[in-house]
């Protein structure tokens, strides 16, 4: 399944390929999503491969608008093994707009987007005052698997 | 912990609480496997 932003698929294939002045590797990897804290954005429709989804906005509590920070430092991939994230567990009480959690996006401290999907079972229906729950944890037992094929 | 719907060997990706901490739902992991050919099937 494809879930990955097209800008960033350029982004690694030219990173990789002589794509760079006089045949050096292109744009450098490390610098598309800036070198700040990455966060989960949540959002209420779907996101796609062109465009994130609409952010579910600023909740009761435990989110603000443009995604939960504090991911904490996930288990680094070793031979193309997933990456879980978030590692602490992440978790917000809903103002009951929107009701619906539909997908995430990973992104960047400034909202650069990777790599992105629809929770399972979406859509998640938070109503007010209850608590929506991403699961934290290293590696495998982390709420969101992230791997590229 | 034993979640409804998911099997005691299947971690939990997402749950939803109500205020008093009761269960709601839950969901298994989300696991994205992406690919280069991103988003076009063949």
């Amino acid at each position: 399944m494809a879930a990955i932003d097209q800008a960033l698929v350029s982004i690694l294939l030219n990173g990789l390929t002589p794509t760079g002045a006089a045949g050096i590797p292109g744009t450098a990897i490390g610098t598309p999503v800036g070198t700040s804290a990455m966060k989960i954005r949540l959002n209420s429709t779907l996101s796609t491969a062109s465009a994130a989804g609409t952010d579910i906005g600023t909740q009761t509590s435990g989110y603000t608008a443009g995604g939960w920070t504090s991911l904490g430092q996930s288990t680094a991939s070793a031979s193309g093994t997933a990456v879980g994230v978030p590692l602490t567990t992440q978790s917000f009480v809903s103002s009951g707009s929107p009701t619906a959690v539909v997908s995430f996006d990973l992104t960047g401290s400034a909202a650069q987007r990777g790599f992105w999907g629809p929770f399972n079972g979406q859509p998640v229906n938070v109503a007010s005052g209850n608590t929506f729950q991403v699961t934290g944890g290293s590696g495998a037992a982390a709420g969101i698997q992230i791997s590229l094929t | 912990m034993s979640i409804p719907g998911l099997r005691d060997d299947e971690p939990a990706g997402w749950v939803v609480y109500d205020p008093d901490g009761g269960l709601v739902a839950a969901g298994p992991q989300t696991v994205i496997e992406a690919s280069a050919d991103a988003g076009e099937e063949t």
